[in-house]
């Protein structure tokens, strides 16, 4: 985020509307190269595709029949005063009007199938490209601005594939029509017609650069007042607490007022242009009744012909006027794909060699070899070379920031080494395609963090053709079946009804037998650092015995029973494993283990005192 | 009345063509086509005029509308205590202040106006065309009625269909939301595809639902383009004979039939507009169900002041409360905490710790017995009084996307930098500040730099220390902490503890080691009280608690990197 001006002196600023970092990409950035990068998602619906345009022009052909059957009905029904030849034109109207409906309802339900159906292949694709890429982009990108992707920029698209694409297409044939269909009658009059042309396109010229800036801007400003709704809402309990709702309410009128003032900026935008198209129209209408008015008088055109010249007239100004609506649409729309390309373009980086091959079956033995590794240009692992023995649980203790985490993730191979080679019996895991690696690891991740569904389809997560026989051996397992038992659905209980009501530390136990049921020979385990409460406490400690019993077991390790039960422990300094032994061994050697220790018996102690 | 006016004009029109086809055009007045072309050009210019006057006033008032509404949602939200915004999700009360308002101002702003301009428009043009021919204006008139019958199936059959999009939609949302959320375990077990399938199904249900709608509304609005064809059939086909018999003149003719198609649109848009009626009906009530709401904590008329030399003493006498009044969570407690001690509580989930902590402070109003703080019921004091007496430093502590100085700031904006810096480095927190980006002026939560929980903590223990509390609540301050973290505020917090009423919640032995005196709280009672001695020796149940959280060596806490 860029620097903002701070007033010195006092602390104020607070709720101010803040900038979303990510503004929309600048305007006419790569629109035609977005939108060219949008028809190959059409192609396979090709078929559909032509059947829509071929409805598309019979619905404006059959719309543009009406005044030039009503000319047909003056000029040679009624004023020939021939009742056969005017039933017979309006029964041509009527069969045009169905074929209309028909097609017109075919045209509809086909361009709305056509648009969606592509919206769902695009958003899937997003989804599963999202679903590939890197951790570490997660990392940087906040939930909700990944979840937006998915949301609202394909609802903008939405608007313009769906309703934005017929309308341009019928509107666009519309206008073209009327041209060809008054050239066609008369062109001297059609000519006079269209000398209204060049000031319409410079009015719509101007409403374009004009609409562009002022529709941007609002939605800039609706962005900055949502921002602000929600960080007040969320945080509403902070703010009374300080008796600070005057300032918020100050902050939050400001925002909206922004708002207000910008939307009023694009009503005057469009209050001026609509009606100017109407007064053109009516010139147009005036330049008709003039000029026709005087040829019909010297018996050079027709009364009908005029007539149907004046009816064509309105439907030339209304697809101008649809059309310049779009144009909000439109550049929603661009906007939002500009967004969504930029996700697809981001490369996932960790994907499987084309060489990969499935793991067999393993021992559970992992070595690093002279592994380094950072996120940016600085190492947070450097030169790390480590083995762990089949079936032994290593611990990894270190302050905060010290590599523990980036480190088990290594063996997870949820980022691979920037050098050196991180192995599994001796296999490089990037030779291994992931989904087989994937089954030997059960990962328990520090937050607890539970998918909406029941609780047996959260254990059966990672293993969906699990039956509910092992989803209960895997929470008898962990000591979770009795609690599990105990709610009102047992093991189906759905986790969001009750979410709230799971602990923490029934959450804990949960993604416990989550990662039991593949039968996994390797776990990573980062342990929770929040309290728990006492009884829940004791039960994940023998959840965990049984958990790691005769698998391979990294633990990033918080509670020091965890550490003591652990075969080997490493101590994670700055990037590099200081010491590791066992906690006697350890304590014996007088290290920096052992400094750790003392602090911990110290700060126990105090309370005794 | 600018509506009217550019009615009227839109009315004008067809009768000056008419008059150019009757009068001019049969021969009989050569010389009025100029005038009349003329006027053609002034009722144009004149509607322009209206148009635009019509279309920013109303844009203007409906912006209006939504601005103060919004203003107040936004105001009353501010006034509505902590137990509405417990039982109402953010996500909800975010729809009701933004898509709802815009439904209403959607309504009231065009909606309102193109009712009366249609109802309007249908009047005057009915009379007209009767004027002209009773017996044909009947018959074409029959388009009407079925036209708007149409169109209020059609939002009938419609609307719960796309309510039902909307639904399917939010799972879809729900689905992205917490797979990308929880995109580490997704990863971790390897289920990316599997879970791109869960997406998938989601999506191709909204997909199936939107047809449906798709479905219905292309059938209805295809019906709806049909009718008016059907109507002016039947004009050209009746009022046509009727001109060859000479009942109708030509010019007549051709007004009605221009005329017919001005009621095709007024016809189509009154069946829709009655249906977003109905919607903004809806969305205004559960905009005003917010308006509505009193807020439980009101302040008294007159407030007695705290006293100014209160050192914070805490009286709690009979206090029965719960969040449902049916299901208390503290019954009949009575707890006295003379100025200046520091207390811990400690119990299980749930035992209602918290809740003791709450009623201070007076976000919640217990349901019998009162609260004192230096001797004033809080009930009878003024609340930004109370709030301010009492500092509360939480579990996940709050922090605004605004510069770390801001938040620091923020129960005292008009602080000094120097008032800032010192709170700073009482909370241990100066130094880490200094090493950010940009230091105090480093914009941080949700849209700004991200800190560590306990960076956050020691931010949020600044702020507490610089409004100076006479009470001050630490509930599970140090719980989501790593241990070498917690070390650093526990130092952090004993400098801000100094001269003040302290009441700390905690499960870790090295926090709780800081009171001077213990309370054991089950299930909503006080069980003893005492301190760490006295407790041990006559409580099982603190033995148990003790052996089992507290005293048992699980902890490690390293040192500092």
């Amino acid at each position: 985020m860029s620097s903002r001006p701070v007033g010195h002196g006092h602390a104020g600023g607070m709720l101010g509307p803040v900038r979303d970092e990510e503004d929309e990409p600048r305007p006419n950035t790569r629109p035609k190269r977005n939108f060219r990068r949008l028809i190959p998602y059409f192609r396979p619906y090709r078929t559909r595709v032509t059947w829509t345009i071929v409805l598309m022009l019979v619905v404006t052909a059959a719309g543009l029949a009406g005044p030039a059957l009503a000319q047909v009905a003056i000029d040679d029904g009624i004023q020939q005063g021939s009742i056969p030849a005017l039933v017979t034109i309006v029964g041509i109207f009527v069969v045009i009007g169905l074929i209309g409906w028909i097609a017109g309802y075919w045209q509809s339900y086909l361009s709305s199938w056509v648009g969606e159906r592509v919206l769902l292949d695009l958003r899937r694709q997003l989804f599963r490209h999202m679903m590939r890429l890197e951790l570490g982009h997660h990392e940087r990108t906040p939930t909700g601005r990944s979840v937006s992707r998915l949301t609202s920029d394909i609802e903008a698209i939405n608007q313009l594939v769906v309703e934005g694409a017929t309308s341009l297409v019928i509107n666009g044939l519309t206008l073209i029509g009327v041209i060809i269909i008054l050239l066609a009658y008369d062109w001297k009059l059609a000519l006079a017609a269209f000398a209204i042309f060049p000031i319409l396109a410079l009015g719509t010229w101007w409403f374009r650069v004009r609409a562009t800036a002022a529709y941007r801007l609002t939605r800039e400003r609706v962005a900055s007042v949502l921002t602000v709704l929600q960080e007040n809402l969320s945080g509403i309990r902070v703010v009374q607490a300080h008796g600070r709702q005057e300032e918020a309410r100050r902050r939050f009128r400001e925002a909206n007022a922004d708002y207000r003032s910008a939307n009023m900026s694009t009503i005057t935008v469009s209050g001026i242009y609509f009606p100017g198209v109407e007064l053109l129209a009516a010139l147009g209408t005036a330049l008709i009744l003039w000029y026709g008015g005087n040829r019909v008088l010297n018996s050079d055109l027709s009364v009908g012909v005029m007539v149907a010249f004046i009816g064509y007239l309105s439907s030339f100004f209304d697809p101008i006027q649809q059309l310049s609506q779009l144009y909000n649409t439109f550049q929603s729309a661009m906007a939002a794909l500009e967004k969504i390309f930029g996700v697809l373009e981001t490369d996932p980086r960790i994907s499987d060699r084309t060489e990969a091959v499935d793991l067999p079956d393993i021992a559970g033995r992992v070595r690093l070899e002279h592994v380094s590794f950072g996120y940016g240009r600085e190492y947070v692992i450097r030169d790390v070379t480590l083995d762990i023995e089949p079936g032994s649980t290593v611990a990894l203790v270190g302050a905060t920031g010290a590599g523990k985490s980036t480190l088990a993730k290594l063996i997870a191979r949820l980022y691979d080494p920037d050098e050196g080679v991180v192995s599994i019996d001796g296999i490089d895991l990037r030779d291994v395609r992931e989904e087989s690696l994937r089954s030997e690891m059960g990962i328990v991740p520090q937050e607890g963090h539970l998918f909406s569904g029941t609780i047996a389809d959260n254990v059966r997560f990672a293993h969906p053709l699990a039956t509910d026989d092992d989803v209960r051996r895997a929470l008898d397992a962990v000591g979770a079946l009795e609690f599990v038992d105990a709610l009102p659905d047992g093991m189906h209980t759905d986790v969001q009804e009750r979410g709230a009501r799971l602990s923490a530390g029934q959450r804990q136990l949960i993604c416990f037998a989550r990662a039991l049921v593949p039968d996994p020979r390797l776990i990573i385990l980062d342990e929770a650092t929040s309290s728990i409460d006492i009884g829940t406490e004791r039960r994940i400690e023998e959840a965990l015995d049984r958990l790691l019993v005769g698998r391979t077991a990294v633990v990033i390790a918080h509670r020091l029973s965890t550490i003591r039960r652990a075969d080997r422990i490493l101590v994670v300094d700055d990037g590099r494993i200081a010491e590791q032994g066992s906690h006697d061994e350890l304590m014996r050697a007088g290290g920096q283990y052992a400094g750790l220790y003392a602090d911990w018996e110290q700060a126990a102690g105090a309370a005794h005192e | 009345m600018a509506a009217l006016v550019l009615m009227a004009c839109t009315i004008t029109l067809p009768y000056l063509t008419r008059r150019v086809i009757d009068d001019v055009l049969n021969g009989q007045q050569q010389d009025a086509l100029l005038p009349l072309v003329i006027a053609v050009i002034v009722v144009g210019v004149v509607r322009a005029i209206f148009a635009l006057m019509r279309r920013i006033m109303a844009g203007y008032v409906s912006l209006a509308v939504e601005f103060d509404l919004r203003d107040m949602v936004f105001a009353h939200l501010q006034r509505l205590s902590f137990g509405y915004f417990d039982r109402m999700p953010v996500g909800q009360l975010m729809s009701r202040a933004t898509s709802d308002l815009q439904t209403v101002r959607f309504f009231l702003g065009y909606g309102l106006i193109f009712l009366f301009m249609h109802v309007f428009t249908l009047v005057f043009v009915t009379v007209v065309l009767l004027l002209i021919n009773v017996p044909l204006t009947i018959l074409a008139l029959l388009m009407g009625p079925a036209l708007a019958l149409v169109a209020v199936r059609s939002s009938k059959r419609t609307h719960p269909v796309l309510v039902d999009v909307q639904q399917k939609e939010a799972d879809v949302t729900q689905t992205a939301e917490e797979s990308i959320a929880g995109i580490r375990v997704v990863k971790a077990f390897g289920q990316e595809v599997a879970q791109a399938d869960r997406f998938s199904v989601r999506a191709s249900a909204e997909f199936s639902r939107s047809m449906d709608a798709a479905r219905l509304q292309s059938f209805y609005q295809s019906l709806m383009g049909f009718l008016p064809v059907v109507g002016v059939s039947v004009v050209i086909a009746v009022g046509g004979v009727l001109t060859i018999n000479g009942v109708l003149t030509l010019g007549e003719f051709v007004q009605f039939y221009l005329y017919l198609s001005l009621l095709v649109f007024p016809f189509r848009s009154i069946g829709m507009l009655i249906g977003n009626a109905q919607r903004a009906a809806a969305s205004g009530q559960r905009v005003f169900e917010i308006l509505d709401t009193e807020p439980e904590i009101v302040e008294p008329a007159v407030p007695v002041p705290l006293p100014a030399d209160g050192g914070g003493a805490v009286h709690i006498e009979g206090v029965t409360f719960g969040y449902d009044p049916d299901r208390p969570v503290l019954r009949d407690i009575n707890l006295d905490i003379p100025a200046g001690r520091v207390v811990a509580i400690i119990g299980a989930t749930g035992s209602g710790k918290s809740t003791i902590t709450q009623l201070i402070p007076r976000f919640y109003d217990p349901q019998h017995g009162r609260v004192l703080l230096d001797g004033v019921d809080v009930r009878d004091a003024a609340l930004d009084d109370v709030r301010r007496a009492v500092g509360m430093v939480g579990q996940e502590p709050f922090l605004f996307s605004d510069t770390v100085r801001a938040n620091i700031a923020f129960g005292r904006p008009e602080a000094t930098d120097e008032e800032v810096f010192l709170a700073a480095r009482r909370a241990q927190a100066d130094s880490f500040i200094r090493a950010l980006p940009e230091g105090y002026d480093t914009v941080v939560g949700e849209r700004g730099f991200t800190l560590s929980g306990g960076q956050r903590q020691r931010i949020a223990i600044a702020r507490a220390f610089l409004v100076d509390p006479r009470v001050l609540v630490l509930d599970e301050a140090t719980a989501s902490v790593d241990a070498s973290t917690e070390r650093e505020i526990s130092r952090a917090l004993q400098q801000v503890m100094e001269g003040r009423t302290t009441i700390i919640i905690a499960h870790r032995l090295s926090t709780i080691s800081l009171a001077d005196e213990i309370v054991l709280v089950d299930d909503g009672r006080i069980a003893d009280r005492g301190t760490h001695d006295d407790l041990f020796a006559r409580s099982p149940l603190y033995r148990e608690i003790h052996d089992q959280g507290l005293a048992r060596p699980d902890e490690l806490v390293a040192r500092d990197a």
